[in-house]
């Protein structure tokens, strides 16, 4: 039987006049993966920051493996972004001045898990993603499609249940678009982690069975 | 946990030559305005420590005078009976301490003539004198003002009395057998020794009595209890008649050591001014990185650095570059010190000063002194800038700093 994953009540966020949520109640189910669309500005990004502790909300709930995040004190909510989220935004967020072995693993290092058996994941992932061979360059080295690959391969190097990604392919061709939107996806499955996409880009939402829309500050769902 | 993401996060911080060139110049500069300020303390310190010592080997630990001038032996051994019981193994001797004239064929000086018992003398004051009947020992500066060395004859001149056709002097020729080093220009430059016997020959008809032993005593401490010499006085105030004056061995330079107290503490309030300078550079590099590594700090924080961790890790940085400070500063009063023993530009001239060399002498009061306000204002600066990081959402310091 599904398991709510997270499950969000009546979630508002309000930015000064602005109300970004305005009551959006959802349940994300484990295991599963949605592609979230709207205009811009109708709070599918905000939405998204919510769920991955990088904000608070205004008022409402999530709760995550059925803990609500307002109980979370700042440090608590630190180890729920280290351990239980994996993040991948439109831009890779890459640090220019680190190699990319030492992105990948920088979660690892400040969550202070990093072993030899995830530096080892992270290999088996990057020789299966094809940037092995990246893994020694820095990022202005490397084309925008092995950016976002390294940028994968850092969201799901602590192997977490909730991967969020924000217009993932809003830098890229239609071709490594579509490349990016299916490795996604297989590697969601793989990990066995719950994906939720938001896009603007009807195409890349067509790949996913779980279809949502953002409009006002409001999440429906679609058939 | 939180130190073991100490060097790593250090090190990405300091990955780039720039950010470490930045941060190797800021240490320096807060190194050597430390240094300054702790020279500077060191110097006056120095200067305290060693007149004190000189002086104490030239005065005793406590100098006693009588108001009746001079002091005879039955006098001494009753009134000073309760010294010995009072301090164990303490030692004192008693001087004839007057002023005459010396010349030698043109040059001529002003001196305090000390006539002494020698070896008593030199057993409670450290000094050896070795003084026969018709020799004379000189301080080195006073001889080097004669143009006298060992073995020349000078000429002493000394009243034969206090009244009348007794206050002209009387002339008679010493030959100079001992040349004395006590470390006190102004001291060295004055002062001449002569056997108590020769004085008591050349003047006997003045003293009140042939038991007369002096006007000065000079006590000296046992090893350990020189730092209790106020208490000492005090004591000694009680239990001595009241016609007896007892001071510590710096009196005669008091107020020039209350001076350089009172001018130490206020240096080291101005010169926090040099500290407070190089915390600009501090606060230029807080601000550096900042604009440079806000990138990774709001990233760290996206991937779960937490606050706690930040608010920490962020101000131990900070104590860092503090403490190689600190310890760069030292390097730096060493090497001064090190010029000061040996760079002739930096003698103290003796006309001006009463001691030839200065060392620079720093206690733990110096160091807190220094050290603590600079960490406190680090602390402060760093608290300061951590707000910045903590007050701004991250997501919205990603999209700032990445975009």
């Amino acid at each position: 039987m599904e398991r709510a994953l997270v499950t969000v009540k009546n979630l508002t966020k309000v930015y000064a006049t602005t109300k970004a949520l305005a009551g959006v109640n959802f349940d994300f189910m484990a295991g599963t993966q949605y592609a979230i669309q709207g205009a811009s500005g109708s709070g599918k990004s905000t939405l998204l920051y919510l769920l991955g502790g990088l904000d608070r909300p205004s008022s409402g709930s999530i709760c995550a493996d059925g803990k609500d995040l307002a109980d979370f004190s700042n440090q608590e909510l630190a180890v729920y972004r280290n351990l239980f989220i994996g993040f991948v935004f439109q831009f890779h967020f890459l640090l220019p001045s680190m190699n990319c072995r030492s992105n990948i693993l920088l979660p690892a290092l400040i969550g202070n898990v990093l072993t030899p058996d995830v530096e080892q994941s992270v290999l088996k992932l990057a020789e299966y993603l094809e940037v092995q061979h990246c893994l020694e360059k820095m990022p202005y080295q490397l084309s925008g499609g092995e950016q976002q690959r390294i940028n994968l391969i850092r969201a799901l190097s602590l192997r977490p249940k909730l991967l969020l990604c924000d217009e993932p392919t809003g830098n890229l061709d239609s071709i490594n678009s579509e490349k990016v939107t299916l490795l996604l996806k297989t590697l969601a499955t793989q990990y066995g982690a719950t994906l939720i996409v938001v896009t603007h880009d009807a195409k890349v939402a067509s790949h996913f069975e779980q279809n949502l829309w953002m409009k006002d500050g409001h999440l429906f769902t679609r058939g | 946990m939180i130190l073991r993401l100490y060097l790593p996060i250090l090190k990405i911080l300091l990955i780039d030559r720039a950010t470490r060139k930045f941060l190797i110049g800021v240490g320096i500069g807060l190194a050597f305005s430390m240094a300054v300020i702790l020279c500077a303390l060191g110097i006056m310190d120095g200067f305290d420590r060693e007149m004190r010592q000189k002086l104490r080997s030239v005065s005793g630990d406590i100098q006693i005078i009588s108001r009746h001038g001079q002091l005879s032996s039955l006098e001494i051994e009753k009134d000073f009976e309760p010294i010995s019981a009072m301090i164990p193994d303490v030692r004192r001797t008693t001087v004839y301490q007057t002023e005459a004239f010396l010349i030698r064929e043109q040059n001529s000086r002003g001196i305090l003539l000390r006539s002494v018992v020698p070896e008593e003398y030199s057993n409670a004051m450290g000094i050896k004198i070795e003084l026969r009947i018709g020799q004379i020992a000189l301080g080195k500066e006073l001889a080097q003002y004669l143009g006298v060395g060992l073995g020349d004859e000078v000429v002493l001149a000394l009243p034969q009395g206090q009244e009348g056709s007794k206050m002209l002097p009387t002339l008679n020729a010493f030959s100079v057998h001992q040349l004395l080093d006590h470390g006190l220009f102004e001291f060295d430059s004055r002062v001449a020794y002569l056997n108590l016997d020769d004085l008591r020959t050349i003047i006997g008809n003045a003293w009140a009595s042939d038991e007369s032993l002096g006007n000065y005593i000079f006590v000296t401490l046992p090893e350990g209890k020189q730092a209790e010499v106020s208490r000492y006085i005090e004591q000694l105030k009680q239990k001595l008649p009241k016609h007896y004056q007892v001071r510590p061995f710096w009196s005669d330079f008091g107020v020039l050591l209350e001076a350089v107290k009172i001018e130490k503490t206020v240096l080291a309030l101005v010169l926090q001014v040099i500290v407070l300078v190089s915390l600009f550079n501090v606060f230029g590099f807080i601000v550096y990185i900042h604009e440079k590594k806000a990138q990774e700090i709001f990233l760290f924080r996206a991937m779960g650095l937490s606050d706690k961790q930040l608010f920490i890790l962020w101000p131990c940085f900070l104590v860092t570059l503090w403490f190689l400070s600190c310890l760069v500063s030292l390097l730096f009063v060493q090497i001064f010190n090190l010029l000061l023993h040996n760079l002739d530009l930096l003698k103290v001239p003796g006309e001006i000063y009463h001691l030839g060399r200065l060392d620079i002498k720093l206690g733990l009061f110096e160091y807190l002194l220094v050290f603590a306000p600079a960490l406190a204002q680090i602390i402060v600066l760093a608290l300061f800038g951590l707000r910045r990081f903590m007050n701004r959402p991250i997501i919205s310091g990603l999209r700032m700093e990445f975009s």
